[in-house]
């Protein structure tokens, strides 16, 4: 405990201050000594563990539930019918089912009412709990009575309340007999009879489910809610937090897990009752709490320390993998190796599916292919939203956008509103122009449905976007990130429409923005490199590369950047042997080929900068099989013919190539020098059969010299410049000399 | 002997017309039609009924008799298989042609997402690839008059539909495949989907079609000639590839007349005779063929354009003012109708008008090869080379194989001093058109503009081959070339030549009285070292002489000094 607080060491509260007054307590905030959690692990230590369950970190709520604190006899209710009675009233029915002492139980004043009030919760009819719960407390002064009617306000959106209530000195000790007494030894004691009441679960387990107070120190003096209970501690923080009370709350909870080195608390020890550690559930508030306050490392830190502390906390998973804190192998290394049998026990396999599924795309494809195809088969989970997402995800990082979208359109019939694969339902519409006009709609029925929800402005942004209204997009997709700093695809789209609009500056800001706030992600990192390449800032492009190179080493776009790079500094041995990888990368991602023709020309031109002119002449043809009016590749085949002497099919090639682009200065320049040279050249370049031609030449003018007006002595001159010259630079060719002579013939 | 059965035709009729292919289904039906009425009725009763809906089971056994290549008994199989399959997507398949006669095409795709059987899939395919066009079309002309309005529609979906047709062995998809392969400038795939069609199914003359504008020489027809099912298809597609690569040779025309034994009164076959005696430069014949065919369908507007191009090359104004006036009151709207009028005015020298028919003929049409050439044409006589240059690269763009445009733009570039452009022009277009003498001699002068009259030379001796022997303009530019080289024995060789033909022929003694001084000159004075022999130093002195004795010309003094000093 010492070596993880250090600064708190010296200010732990003795575990029951005494004579204090309520008024002391209070000042004490900004005193001398901490609000902290410190004094509830002084508590754990110096009691037992096993006679301390509201101290236990690890331990759930659900030993606090409602319906246990307040024995109600479920037969009785069966009278308001089985409408009003929630699911978990029915979980709980069985439970009690054997009690058969149950039938016999009379019921208080107070019980009853702490059934209106159970009921009510679960009914939201949250200020009626508020109310009953306040009478109940008032009646019992029982702390459990307390923290319900805290949870009401809390419920009740009433923060305030509910954390005044929490943290004000609770004088639990109104009777002689503490009250905790009857709580820790059960009946039998001599109490008021309202407190019998109270204690009445005769069959309570050895392991008291109630929440107990961690000290046995039960004397009259009031003592903070907050200083006796976990779940209680929790609570208040959780309202600080609602109030924005963040300096607070961090200070309710505590700089870091206060039960860290203390060997009570830890990733391996399983929780006792099979809910989710309280513990785990504080470490995510305190992450929440240190992204408010900007402190990502830290709030990272915590995150992973709720998920190691209970694999079933999602949310901490969540904000992790959706607010891309860690990067891809950090991340899959995590999730491969929490904990899952030790919390999740027979569900461990599944949980660690389940996460598998949700991670970074440009890695470990099978093992994802085979969670996938499991969950499907063994778990038959086909129509599960998370499932789906998963595929669609996948198929969306292979750049399939119709499959992709296919899928998000299931899940979104499915559940409406699946936060997760929102982005990439929009993004497939982006990209697929048929589907613009459904975006559109899309987009309204959002705003209309969901105004509160960044995804709804998120969706406006991005049909600007694709309408290629730069300002109105970055319109939206600020008003997006204003609503929820942590969405990622908003920042980044921020910065495309920057990127798009030819702002590099802008952009780049934009994107180191990003790269900033999620620093699991490589893609902001390579976008700044992408945009100084633009701006040919060689050295700055190539850090921003490094850096997310080392994030993430899978990503073809990401080495195709690097092997334009080396290119620009004229490594092109390097540029090749990236630009090739990226292609193996791409082959190993399975997209359709389309995707991967910018990378095949750069790998072209980094063959033709090598002087490999035969490979880059293939890589140019097959870009050209595939998308057969890419005016760059036309140019740089034409330049391949051209370095390799065919004049005639280069000029040819910068001919396509500029009927594509007809303004391109640097093909037309190209072209005029190849047409210059080609004055220069043979007239008949074309010198197929030259030696024939020859053949043909002489023989006509042996046989018929004299209708071609020469004589057999000019014949010999010619035939002797024939041999001087050389038959390729001497005489008109054509390819078809036979055929020509045929029809010289036929015509004469 | 070609032997063709009536009920055949007929059922490649109904199969072109439930697959909508209106074109080819027009044509054969023609073509039935020109069938002798005996054997139309004869047959007719004779084998499987006349309108069943795939080719007759039988087509395999009495197909044609005389070659041994006849389509494989498993696509047979495939074609009765379909029938039988697919009979309860028959009532869809009727909307969907309904749908499809009335244009609306992706509702017919629409309709027939779900079908299978060929001829649904057939439909839903060519539907989508038209509605895909269409598109592109629209999408083309809302950037008209842009700066970044291509040269022709792109069709993004081509791909798409590509893809569709993978793997498949339905001859009318394999038809479709190939085109859009071609489209997608795979020409050698396209060239194979195509073959493979055409022997599964020989009788659609629309993959005929597409297969002939996928060869782009003779050469690479002649490896492809023995891959084709010897079917009567074959032939006539022989004669139609012989007149787009615009070579016909003998064979074709015996073929043509073989045929048009078997079809007696096929237009088609008629009017491909003229166009071979067109390419042929026998445009008596072609005139006299395409009389005939406008006697007996006067309406017929298909290769009238031609007609009127003959018309012009023989200079016969009244006749094509009077074509002109009677298809004007036919269709306006017919591209081929406002090239007709164009040529009209372009023979009468109103080039703003002919420019203005042209134009609207290339709108009607965008392929329209010949049009882009004459359209270039116009604006060339009216000097107007950048619009020509642009009307001409259109020419090329829709057929790189018509030697004209090449021709075109070499002149135009021409006019512009681009002498490097027009080079490379004229290289090409004699590549295409080896046996044009004007296009080398174009060459022969861009060369000496250029300032290499060696190269020039080599032209103009090119252009001497292919050129009636009578050319002396040729002979006196090589001579005088040779002259410029310095390089006096060629020179004298060729003034010689030219003595000759200008003696032979009875020019005028003006046009050669130059060459004949050189020619003597040059014997004078290398008579001695024997270069010059008897026969020549006597051609020499015989043409002074007759410099002499032909009064006026202005050489006469000179020819008489040296008659003196020999």
């Amino acid at each position: 405990m010492a070596a993880s607080t250090p600064p708190r060491a010296g200010f732990s509260m003795p575990p029951v201050p005494r004579l204090q007054s309520p008024s002391h307590t209070r000042n004490s905030i900004s005193s001398s000594f901490s609000l902290g959690p410190q004094s509830l692990v002084q508590s754990l230590m110096a009691s037992g563990t096993h006679d301390s369950p509201a101290l236990d970190p690890n331990r759930s709520l659900l030993h606090a539930s409602p319906l246990q604190s307040s024995p109600r006899p479920q037969r009785r209710r069966q009278g308001l019918g089985s409408v009003s009675r929630h699911p978990l009233a029915n979980d709980h029915q069985m439970r009690m089912e054997p009690d058969e002492e149950e039938e016999d139980y009379e019921w208080g004043r107070v019980d009853r009412m702490r059934l209106w009030r159970h009921d009510a919760i679960t009914q939201h009819l949250y200020t009626t709990a508020a109310f009953w719960g306040d009478k109940v407390l008032s009646f019992t002064n029982d702390p459990n009575d307390a923290f319900w009617l805290a949870q009401s306000y809390f419920l009740a959106n009433q923060y305030a309340r509910a954390e005044q209530l929490l943290t004000r000195p609770f004088a639990y000790a109104q009777t002689d007999s503490p009250i905790v007494e009857p709580m820790l030894n059960g009946k039998g004691k001599g109490r008021a009879d309202a407190l019998a009441a109270l204690e009445a679960p005769v069959d309570k387990p050895p392991g008291s489910p109630f929440i107990q107070l961690g000290t046995d120190a039960g004397d009259d003096n009031p003592q903070r809610l907050v200083d006796i209970s976990i779940s209680c501690r929790y609570l208040a923080a959780q309202c600080q937090v609602r109030q924005g009370k963040w300096p607070e709350a961090l200070e309710t909870l505590g700089e870091a897990n206060p039960w860290r080195n203390t060997g009570k608390s830890g990733a391996n020890i399983p929780n006792m009752d099979g809910g989710i550690k309280l513990d785990s559930s504080m470490c995510h508030l305190r992450g929440l709490l240190m992204l408010k306050m900007n402190r990502t490392d830290k709030a990272k830190e915590c995150f992973l320390e709720a998920l190691l502390l209970d694999v079933k906390n999602y949310e901490a998973f969540d904000v992790l993998v959706t607010g891309e804190m860690m990067s891809i192998d950090e991340e899959w290394e995590v999730i491969q190796s929490l904990s899952y049998a030790e919390h999740a026990r027979d569900e461990a396999e599944f949980v660690k599916m389940m996460y598998t599924i949700r991670l970074k795309k440009y890695k470990h494809f099978d093992e994802m292919a085979l969670a996938r195809r499991r969950l499907v088969q063994e778990y038959s989970l086909i129509d599960n939203p998370d499932v789906l997402h998963g595929f669609a995800d996948a198929l969306y990082a292979q750049f399939r956008w119709a499959d992709c979208f296919a899928i998000t359109s299931r899940i979104l019939a499915l559940v409406n509103v699946h936060p997760a694969s929102m982005p990439l339902h929009v993004a497939c519409m982006h990209h697929m122009s048929y589907l613009q006009s459904k975006l559109f709609m899309l987009a309204h029925e959002l705003v209309d449905k969901e105004p509160e929800a960044a995804m709804s402005w998120y969706a406006v942004g991005v049909w600007y976007l694709t309408r290629r209204k730069w300002a109105d997009a970055r319109k939206f997709f600020s008003k997006t990130s204003l609503m929820d700093p942590r969405f990622a695809p908003a920042w980044i789209a921020f910065a495309h429409s920057f990127a798009l609009e030819g702002e590099h500056d802008h952009a780049i800001t934009a994107y180191s923005t990003c790269a900033r706030l999620f620093q699991g992600t490589h893609l902001p990192l390579m976008f700044v490199g992408m945009e100084h390449i633009r701006l040919s800032h060689f050295d700055a492009a190539d850090d921003a590369l490094n850096a997310a190179y080392k994030m993430c080493d899978s990503d073809p776009l990401l080495v195709n950047e690097m092997g334009v790079m080396a290119y620009n500094r004229g490594n092109y041995e390097k540029a090749v042997k990236l630009l090739e990888r990226a292609m193996e990368l791409a082959s190993v991602v399975q997209s359709s080929r389309t995707q991967w023709v910018g990378t095949q020309v750069n790998l072209g031109s980094a063959y033709r900068k090598m002087g490999r002119l035969q490979d880059a002449k293939r890589m140019y043809q097959q870009v050209l099989e595939i998308d057969p009016r890419n005016g760059g590749a036309l140019a740089y085949l034409g330049m391949v013919y051209h370095m390799s002497d065919e004049l005639d099919q280069a000029i040819l090639t910068y001919h396509e190539a500029l009927s594509v682009d007809p303004t391109n200065q640097h093909v037309l320049d190209l072209l005029n020098v190849a047409l210059e040279s080609n004055i220069d050249s043979p007239p008949f370049a074309r010198a197929a059969g030259a030696e024939m031609w020859n053949a043909i030449v002489k023989e006509r003018h042996d046989a018929r010299g004299r209708v071609y007006g020469v004589t057999p002595a000019e014949a010999a001159l010619l035939q002797a410049e024939i041999s001087r010259v050389g038959p390729n630079a001497g005489l008109p060719m054509t390819g078809d000399d036979s055929a020509m002579d045929l029809s010289v013939d036929s015509t004469r | 002997m070609i032997n063709v059965q009536a009920a055949q035709l007929r059922a490649a009729i109904q199969d072109c017309t439930d697959r909508r292919l209106g074109e080819t289904a027009k044509w054969l039906s023609e073509l039935l039609l020109s069938l002798p009425a005996d054997q139309r009725h004869a047959s007719g009763s004779a084998t499987a009924p006349a309108f069943h809906s795939t080719p007759a089971r039988n087509r395999v056994s009495d197909s044609f008799q005389l070659g041994g290549l006849v389509p494989s008994a498993s696509d047979v199989a495939l074609m009765d298989a379909a029938v039988d399959e697919f009979k309860d997507e028959e009532d869809v398949l009727l909307v969907a042609q309904h749908y499809f006669d009335a244009r609306e095409f992706e509702r017919c795709a629409y309709k027939l997402r779900e079908c299978k059987g060929p001829k649904s899939r057939f439909l839903a395919t060519y539907a989508s690839y038209l509605s895909a066009e269409r598109q592109a079309l629209n999408a083309w002309h809302a950037l008209e008059g842009k700066r970044d309005q291509p040269p022709t529609p792109i069709n993004q979906q081509k791909h798409a539909l590509l893809a569709s047709t993978n793997g498949t062995s339905d001859p009318f998809l394999l038809f479709l495949r190939g085109l859009l392969l071609y489209r997608a400038n795979q020409r050698a795939e396209a060239t194979a989907a195509l073959i493979t069609s055409v022997t599964a199914y020989p009788w659609n003359w629309a993959a005929w079609l597409q297969l002939c504008a996928c060869f782009s020489d003779r050469k690479e027809w002649d490896e492809a000639q023995h891959l084709l099912p010897d079917h009567v298809m074959k032939r006539i597609f022989t004669i139609r590839v012989a007149v787009e690569l615009q070579a016909p040779i003998d064979t074709d025309v015996a073929l043509v007349d073989d045929l048009i034994g078997v079809f007696p009164d096929s237009l088609y076959l008629l009017s491909q005779k003229a166009l071979v005696a067109y390419h042929q430069r026998d445009y008596e014949l072609a005139e006299r063929v395409f009389d005939k065919v406008l006697a007996l369908d006067p309406y017929r507007m298909e290769n009238v354009d031609v007609y009127t191009n003959i018309l012009y090359v023989m200079d016969k104004r009244i006749k094509l003012s009077k074509l002109a006036h009677e298809f004007m009151k036919l269709d306006q709207n017919s591209p081929e109708v406002c090239y007709l009028v164009g040529n009209h005015y372009s023979l009468r020298a109103e080039h703003e008008k002919a420019v203005k028919y042209f134009r609207r003929a290339v709108q009607l049409d965008p392929s329209y090869l010949s049009a882009w050439t004459l359209l270039g044409h116009e604006y060339l006589e009216m000097k107007n080379s950048h619009a020509a240059i642009e009307a001409y690269r259109r020419a090329v763009d829709v057929n790189r194989k018509d030697f004209r445009g090449w021709y075109g733009l070499g002149q135009a570039y021409e006019l512009l001093n681009m002498h490097q452009y027009s080079l490379h022009y004229y290289q090409r277009a004699t590549a295409l058109g080896p046996y044009e003498v004007r296009i080398w001699k174009a060459m022969g002068v861009c060369y000496q503009d250029l300032n290499k009259p060696r190269e020039a030379i080599m032209c103009y001796r090119r252009a001497l081959l292919c050129a009636t022997p009578s050319d002396l303009y040729l002979h006196l530019k090589i001579a005088s070339l040779y002259e410029f080289l310095e390089e006096k024995a060629h020179a004298a060789a060729y003034h010689r030549a030219a003595v000759e033909l200008g003696t032979r022929e009875g020019r005028p003694v003006g046009e050669w009285s130059k060459s004949a001084l050189y020619a003597a000159r040059f014997a004078m004075s290398f008579g001695a070292g024997g270069v010059v022999d008897e026969a020549e130093m006597r051609m020499a002195k015989e043409g002074l002489e007759r410099i002499v004795a032909s009064s006026g010309s202005e050489d006469a003094p000179a020819a008489r000094d040296l008659l003196q000093a020999f």
